[in-house]
């Protein structure tokens, strides 16, 4: 059984940083109205995540580069996602010019 | 870490949150890319000091090279909305709640999760990190790829000029003809 100790300080509010980033990327999506700071909010969730992930990989990873293998992949998703993503806001702003995410239920049932 | 990654650690974080709160906050679409840019670059000098040079260099490339940029030829590309009447404004605080309550579970996770056991940590160098995820990963690696290449072909067929719309109908004057209507 290894014995556990409270992680450095450092590494903590790291965790603590990435805790906010994603409270703050949360907020954007709900509160902001433009599709494209919606879509950069998502942006920093997801980075927010491979922050996290990147210290948890300098706090238990050890000799192990898993953690820092799965961002990167996050990252290759997150590429995909802004590139969709954009061609929809695209098409969303030649359809109406004041885009409103809000305003936005043409595929509401 | 000594006292000095720590001290700049701490100024990145703070500068991350700025970087992040800029984004949320301003009005104008192209300085919330730029706060994003800001938040960005910060989180990729941390990687730097975390042990995570390639992951580090990868995200100053990828995300405040490629994708802020994008989203800057995007912002460029329309007039910016204006600003309008706000149809949610009643259900503010259940968004503001969520948030609260999303960060309070966060939290108690941070204290479940901030033990550490004292160990040797290895650098993430794109030797390490291809070994792994050309081996073990190689089947998420192919994924990536091809979810990419899907991605591609999806924002072109979405982006593309618009032609006439292809109409199902069928031409009663062609049918006649004995051609075949258009489909």
């Amino acid at each position: 059984m290894p014995v556990l100790e409270p992680a450095s300080t450092a590494q903590s509010s790291l965790l603590i940083v990435s805790v906010i980033l994603v409270l703050i990327g949360l907020g954007g999506v709900m509160l902001r109205r433009n599709p494209l700071v919606v879509l950069m909010s998502i942006e920093l969730m997801l980075n927010a995540a491979n922050l996290a992930l990147i210290t948890f990989a300098r706090m238990y990873g050890g000799l192990h580069l898993e953690a820092q293998v799965i961002a990167l992949i996050i990252m290759a998703v997150a590429a995909a996602e802004v590139g969709v993503g954009l061609a929809l806001v695209v098409m969303i702003f030649r359809a109406t010019p004041r885009a409103d995410v809000d305003e936005l239920h043409e595929l509401h049932g | 870490m000594g006292w000095f990654e720590v001290a700049v650690l701490f100024l990145l974080g703070v500068l991350a949150i700025a970087g992040a709160l800029a984004m949320v906050l301003q009005r104008d679409p192209i300085r919330a890319a730029l706060g994003l840019l800001l938040t960005m670059i910060t989180l990729g000098i941390m990687y730097l000091l975390l042990s995570a040079p390639f992951v580090g260099f990868v995200q100053l490339v990828v995300y405040a090279g490629a994708i802020v940029v994008l989203f800057l030829l995007a912002l460029m590309n329309f007039p910016t909305a204006p600003l309008l009447p706000d149809h949610l404004a009643s259900m503010r605080p259940w968004m503001i709640g969520t948030i609260i309550v999303l960060g309070l579970g966060l939290q108690q996770m941070l204290i479940r999760f901030s033990y550490s056991r004292q160990i040797h940590v290895v650098d993430g160098t794109p030797e390490g990190i291809g070994s792994i995820l050309l081996g073990k990963y190689i089947y998420v690696f192919q994924l990536a790829g091809l979810l990419l290449l899907v991605a591609l072909v999806a924002a072109i067929y979405l982006t593309r000029e618009d032609e006439p719309a292809p109409s199902f109908e069928v031409d009663p004057e062609e049918l006649e003809d004995g051609t075949h209507a258009r489909a």
